[in-house]
């Protein structure tokens, strides 16, 4: 089990004047689904390479079940995936896993991952001869191969079109499902989140902050088709804070008990 | 490729043959010493193959080629990843760079057999000399191309410096090193033949520049031959194989 508890008191690029992050603190029980929404360029990506390890430039510290997370001792599982596929093209399918599974030995371990995303029989398939959709679902497999313990996603479900997206959605949701491991997940699509995530979490313009912490109560399983769900909770959340998304942490303020101040 | 691999080969024999037919009337009508035809050149080689020491010379030549590649395209490559690297190193090294790929040939041969003598070692240390820098160009251009995206997928799922160089760093350096290794291979035959006309006693360019002494037209044109058909041989039973099996993933 890993409860992880994520701590950034400041973090600024070099480059930059202003900080990208500032005082944000959140915790994330073990098997939790957790959204981090919005607006594009508030330091999502950031922070979630802050979490994922391939940034160390930042004051502030990430525990896990309370201990300190070094960069030497990684107790934990950590498997990632990024906005694009970012498979190695000169590596087939299976190699493409391989890579990142090691030493062991796992042909049905990824026959039946490719089983999950409807992938039977392209172990030897190169990236290249995929289609867009495909490749993510390779990434996918790819993320869930280790069998982690923290998925970390970084809108991996950017710009394709619905339906293919939604089919991924329902893979993820599938296999998340078998063993439930904590996924910290990127996005600035609410739909998405909704569907997916036991809690959202709404981040501020720069330097990012959480603006407000909302909790998903729709029963699982779940899948794509739910969209009425999806909608109604979309539509009370909205109604409930109707500039939550606007990504400015002073204008949010509860419609149903107005008018309290967050400051 | 729209054509198909046997009508390739097909295509490149008539031209081959078309070429040797020309050459044939030509010095035919010419006829003289100075300009012998295929034929005659085929006969000879022929001699030079069963009484001569042309397979000698010709794997002596072979042998240097092969040492002062591989050491030349280690060097260069590492030389060419470091300064792909690291700007400041590449800053200081760049003109160094620049000089050694304009310098003369015959510039770094000389002062090789000068400074180490007439030997094995200066021979091939001046071919080097002079091959290195053509490789680390062609390196450094891939080592800035390196897609980090791609580095970052090995450090977000643990791999170790090692894994992450071998397995995801080095594959996106392949097209360069192919490049680097053809055009430094073409380099290496034409410097190593001067390397020997003018220090050594044995090999291709020394048995050239004796023929050139007794103006040997003949024999020049039969070394040539073997030396073509060397370097037909290596590109396409060596260069263009290695070079498929890498690309095998490019649609």
């Amino acid at each position: 089990m890993i409860d992880l508890d994520i701590h950034v008191r400041d973090k600024t690029y070099p480059a930059d004047r202003q900080c990208t992050i500032k005082d944000l603190v959140f915790s994330v029980p073990t098997g939790e689904f957790v959204s981090l929404i919005g607006p594009s360029g508030v330091g999502k990506t950031t922070l979630l390479n802050i979490i994922g390890g391939l940034d160390s430039q930042f004051d502030g510290e990430l525990r896990i079940n309370k201990n300190l997370l070094s960069d030497n001792n990684v107790p934990v599982r950590r498997s990632y995936m990024f906005q694009e596929p970012r498979l190695m093209p000169w590596l087939t399918v299976k190699e493409n896993i391989e890579l990142v599974i090691k030493n062991e030995t796992s042909d049905e371990l990824i026959r039946q991952l490719l089983h999950d995303v409807e992938l039977d029989g392209s172990e030897s398939a190169f990236p290249l001869g995929l289609s867009g959709g495909m490749q993510r679902r390779v990434a996918l497999a790819r993320a869930f191969s280790i069998k982690p313990q923290l998925l970390l996603m970084d809108e991996p479900f950017v710009s394709l079109d619905l339906p293919t997206a939604n089919r991924l959605r329902d893979y993820l949701l599938t296999i998340w499902q078998k063993t439930k491991p904590t996924v910290i997940f990127v996005t600035h699509d609410v739909r998405e989140a909704i569907l997916l995530s036991d809690r959202l979490i709404f981040l501020s313009n720069k330097p990012t902050t959480i603006i407000k912490e909302y909790q998903v109560e729709l029963k699982r399983p779940r899948n794509s088709s739910a969209m009425a769900e999806i909608e109604s909770v979309f539509n009370k959340l909205l109604s409930q804070y109707p500039e939550i998304l606007s990504g400015n942490a002073y204008n949010i303020h509860d419609n149903n008990n107005p008018p309290q101040k967050i400051a | 490729m729209p054509t198909s691999k046997s009508g390739d080969l097909s295509i490149k024999l008539l031209s081959m043959a078309f070429l040797l037919l020309i050459w044939q009337s030509v010095a035919y009508y010419i006829n003289s010493d100075l300009s012998p035809g295929p034929i005659t050149v085929l006969s000879s080689l022929w001699k030079h193959l069963v009484e001569d020491d042309l397979l000698l010379h010709l794997s002596i030549t072979l042998l240097r080629v092969a040492v002062s590649f591989f050491i030349a395209f280690i060097i260069g490559t590492i030389a060419g990843i470091v300064m792909g690297n690291y700007p400041k190193i590449d800053s200081a090294l760049d003109s160094l760079l620049i000089i050694g790929l304009n310098i003369p040939a015959l510039v770094t041969i000389i002062l090789c057999y000068v400074w180490f003598g007439l030997n094995e070692l200066a021979a091939i240390c001046a071919v080097v000399v002079n091959k290195i820098p053509v490789v680390v160009v062609t390196v450094r251009e891939g080592a800035r191309a390196i897609d980090r995206k791609l580095l970052q997928v090995g450090n977000a799922f643990n791999l170790n410096r090692r894994q992450v160089f071998l397995k995801i760093y080095i594959p996106q350096l392949y097209p360069y090193l192919i490049a680097a290794a053809r055009s430094g291979l073409s380099l290496i035959w034409k410097i190593v033949l001067v390397v020997e006309l003018l220090g050594r006693s044995n090999g291709v360019g020394f048995k050239l520049g004796t023929f050139f002494q007794f103006f040997d037209i003949t024999s020049i044109l039969v070394y040539t031959l073997a030396f073509a058909v060397v370097v037909l041989i290596t590109e396409n039973g060596l260069v263009q194989p290695i070079e498929s099996r890498l690309n095998r993933w490019r649609l």
